[in-house]
C-alpha cells in the first residue's frame, strides 16, 4: 500500500527522525488510514460539488484596522534565545527556495 | 533582439494596508524589531486568523485592472515548509482556487503596443526577515524579526509572453505604474514592497521550449534587465558550446551583474498544500465586481490615450505625464483650470518639473499649485510678464511660497508696455548708437537685433520685447525712408 521510501520521504518533510522499527510500524498504520480512504473511492460524486471547508459559512473578514500587538518582551518570552529584540535561531546558511 | 528568448515572470507586491493579512498589526516598515507581533503573527495555539477585508478587496481591483476573470468562489491554503522566517512552519497562500485569472497587461515597448498575459494572481502573506551578524559564514546564529510577517502579499504570475529583457522592464515599469495608480501597492523595488523573480529560457532550434532557468534577488528595473540580459548570454555559451542547461535557481549579484548557482536541494519541494481550516472560503458575487469595477480609477494606458487624443499632447510628453500618477493628475488640475494643455505640458515637464526636482517636493506639494500655472499663463497672456519674467517668476514661486500675482506685485516684475515712454527710450538708444543706424542703413538688418538689445537693456529686462521690436523697426524705416 506505501512503501518504506514513501514514509521515510514524508517523515523527512516533517522532519521526524525514525528508528527501522518504527518506519515498520507507520507503514503498517498510514497504509491502513490510506485503505479507509480508498473505501471513498466507491461513492459516486459525479453530482457533488467538492467540499473546501466542513462549515457552511464564508467570508468572514475583519476591517483594515490596527489592533496594539503585544509587548516585544511579551513575545520573546518563550523565545528559547533572543537579542535586543530579535529571535535567534540556529544559523541558516541554506538559501531558501520558492517565495 | 534574440528571437528565442521566453521569459515569465512572477512578481510579488505588498498590499498598501494598515494592518497584516490575518491579525490587526500594524505593517508599517522599519520599526523596532518584533514589536509589531502578536499571537496569531506567532501561531501561538488558540490563535486564530481573521482576513483582512481591504486586501482581497486591493487583489480583485488589481485584477479587474489588469482584465483578469475574478473567481467567485475562492479560499486559502497552507504551503508547508521548514524555514524560521514563519513562525508557524507554513504560510497562508492560495493553491487552486486564486482570486484572479487569465488576464493581460498592454504597455509600449519600442513604439509598440505590447500584451503580456497574466496566468493568475493571489494573495498570500509575506514572510519575516533573517538576518546575521557579520560574516553568515562564521555567525553561529540567525537573527528574525517577524515584523514583516503576515504583511498582505500579492503574487501576480505572468504567461511566457515576454520576449527580452528591455520587454520585462517596461512590463515591470507599466505593472508597478497601474499599482500605484490603484494606490493598492507602494511597488517600491529597492524597499522591498514589490520584488521580482524571473524565468528564462532560450528555444530550441526546433522551436520547441528549453529548460526553464528561475532568477531571484532583482532589486530594481535596471537589476531585472540586467541579469536577464547575462542569463541570456550564459546559456547561449552553455548551448553554443554543447552544453546542457539545468533547470535550477539563480541568485543575482548586484555588485558583479553576474548570475550564480544556489544550492539545489536534495529534495524536491513538496509544499503538501491542503486548505487552510482556519479560514472560511471566499465567495465573491457579481454584484461585488461591478461595483469595484466602476470605483476603478483613469488607467494609465487609457489616460495615455485621452492626453493624446483628447487634448492634443505629443507622445513623448503624453508619455512622461502618464508614468507618474502626481505629474498626470497636476496636469489634470491645470486643464480642468483652463490651462492650454500644450502650454501647461511645456511648463510642467520644464521649469516646473526641475524646481520640484531640485526642491524634492512632490508635484501634489501644493507649493506650485495649478492655479498658480494659471496665473502665469493669464499673465504672459496679458502681457503683463514676458516669457523670460516668467520663468523668473515660478523660481519666486518655489521660494516664496506666494501667488504669482502676489509676486510680481511686491518685486516689481512687469514688462513695460507703456508705448509713450519705449517710444522715448528707443529714439534716445537710436540717437546714442549712430554706427548701428548707419549699418542698417547699410542692409545689415542685425543692427534691428543690436538696438532691441540695448533697449531691453535699458528697462531691465522689462519691456515688452514684440513692442520694443516694433518701435525700434519703426524709427529705423522712418529713419531709412528720410535718406
Amino acid at each position: 500500500m506505501i512503501d518504506r521510501e514513501t514514509i521515510l520521504h514524508v517523515a523527512n518533510l516533517a522532519r521526524l527522525e525514525l528508528k527501522d522499527d518504527e518506519v515498520d510500524k507507520l507503514k503498517e498504520d498510514l497504509g491502513n488510514i490510506l485503505n479507509y480512504f480508498i473505501t471513498l473511492n466507491d461513492v459516486n460524486t459525479d453530482n457533488v460539488t467538492p467540499t473546501f471547508h466542513p462549515f457552511p459559512i464564508n467570508n468572514i473578514f475583519r476591517e483594515d484596522i490596527v489592533k496594539e500587538s503585544f509587548s516585544v518582551d511579551d513575545i520573546l518570552s518563550n523565545a528559547p534565545s533572543s537579542a535586543t529584540t530579535y529571535f535567534l535561531v540556529p544559523r541558516i546558511v541554506e538559501e531558501k527556495n520558492g517565495n | 533582439m534574440n528571437n528565442n528568448v521566453v521569459i515569465g515572470l512572477e512578481i510579488h507586491a505588498q498590499l498598501k494596508t494598515n494592518t497584516k493579512m490575518f491579525c490587526g498589526c500594524r505593517t508599517s516598515f522599519g520599526d523596532k524589531p518584533n514589536s509589531n507581533v502578536c499571537p496569531v503573527c506567532m501561531a501561538l495555539p488558540g490563535s486564530l486568523p481573521v482576513a483582512n477585508k481591504k486586501a482581497v478587496t486591493y487583489t480583485v481591483m488589481s485584477g479587474l485592472a489588469l482584465n483578469c476573470t475574478i473567481s467567485r468562489y475562492s479560499k486559502f491554503d497552507r504551503k508547508q515548509y521548514f524555514y524560521p522566517d514563519m513562525p508557524k512552519n507554513y504560510q497562508i497562500s492560495q493553491y487552486d482556487l486564486p482570486f484572479c485569472r487569465n488576464g493581460y497587461l498592454e504597455f509600449f515597448c519600442d513604439d509598440e503596443l505590447r500584451k503580456v498575459r497574466i496566468h493568475r494572481i493571489h494573495l498570500e502573506e509575506d514572510t519575516g526577515k533573517l538576518m546575521h551578524t557579520g560574516d553568515i559564514m562564521e555567525s553561529e546564529q540567525s537573527m528574525v524579526d517577524y515584523n514583516r510577517a503576515g504583511t498582505p502579499l500579492m503574487e501576480i504570475v505572468t504567461e511566457p509572453d515576454i520576449s527580452s529583457p528591455k520587454e520585462a522592464r517596461l512590463f515591470m515599469f507599466e505593472l508597478r505604474n497601474l499599482l500605484r495608480y490603484l494606490d493598492v501597492s507602494d511597488g517600491n523595488m529597492e524597499e522591498g514592497s514589490m520584488r521580482c523573480d524571473a524565468n528564462i529560457s532560450l528555444k530550441n532550434p526546433d522551436g520547441t521550449l528549453g529548460i526553464k532557468v528561475e532568477i531571484k534577488n532583482m532589486n530594481s528595473l535596471k537589476s531585472l534587465e540586467k541579469a536577464l540580459e547575462f542569463e541570456i548570454n550564459r546559456q547561449s555559451h552553455v548551448i553554443g558550446s554543447g552544453g546542457i542547461i539545468i533547470q535550477e535557481t539563480r541568485h543575482f549579484d548586484e555588485r558583479d551583474g553576474t548570475t550564480h548557482s544556489l544550492r539545489t536541494k536534495e529534495e524536491a519541494h513538496d509544499y503538501r498544500y491542503f486548505p487552510e481550516p482556519d479560514l472560511l472560503p471566499v465567495v465573491i458575487t457579481d454584484e461585488e465586481v461591478m461595483s469595484i469595477s466602476c470605483n476603478l480609477p483613469e488607467l494609465p494606458l487609457k489616460k495615455y490615450f485621452r492626453f493624446i487624443e483628447e487634448l492634443g499632447i505629443g507622445k513623448n510628453d503624453a508619455s512622461t505625464l502618464v508614468s507618474d500618477l502626481k505629474l498626470a493628475n497636476f496636469f489634470d488640475e491645470c486643464v480642468d483650470c483652463k490651462c492650454s494643455p500644450k502650454e501647461a505640458v511645456k511648463w510642467i515637464l520644464g521649469d516646473l518639473t526641475y524646481f520640484w526636482n531640485e526642491k524634492k517636493i512632490e508635484p501634489d506639494s501644493n507649493v506650485f499649485t495649478p492655479l498658480y500655472l494659471k496665473e502665469i499663463l493669464d499673465l504672459i497672456d496679458e502681457k503683463i510678464i514676458s516669457i523670460r519674467q516668467a520663468k523668473e517668476v515660478v523660481e519666486k514661486v518655489f521660494e516664496m511660497i506666494e501667488s504669482p500675482r502676489n509676486i510680481i506685485e511686491k518685486l516689481g516684475i512687469k514688462q513695460i508696455s507703456d508705448e509713450g515712454f519705449l517710444i522715448d527710450t528707443a529714439k534716445r538708444i537710436v540717437e546714442e548708437n549712430p554706427k548701428a543706424v548707419q549699418d542698417f542703413l547699410k542692409g545689415k538688418k542685425n543692427a534691428v537685433g543690436f538696438l532691441v538689445g540695448q533697449l531691453m537693456r535699458e528697462t531691465k529686462g522689462k519691456a515688452s520685447p514684440e513692442m520694443s521690436n516694433k518701435i525700434i523697426n519703426e524709427i529705423l524705416n522712418k529713419l531709412s525712408s528720410k535718406e
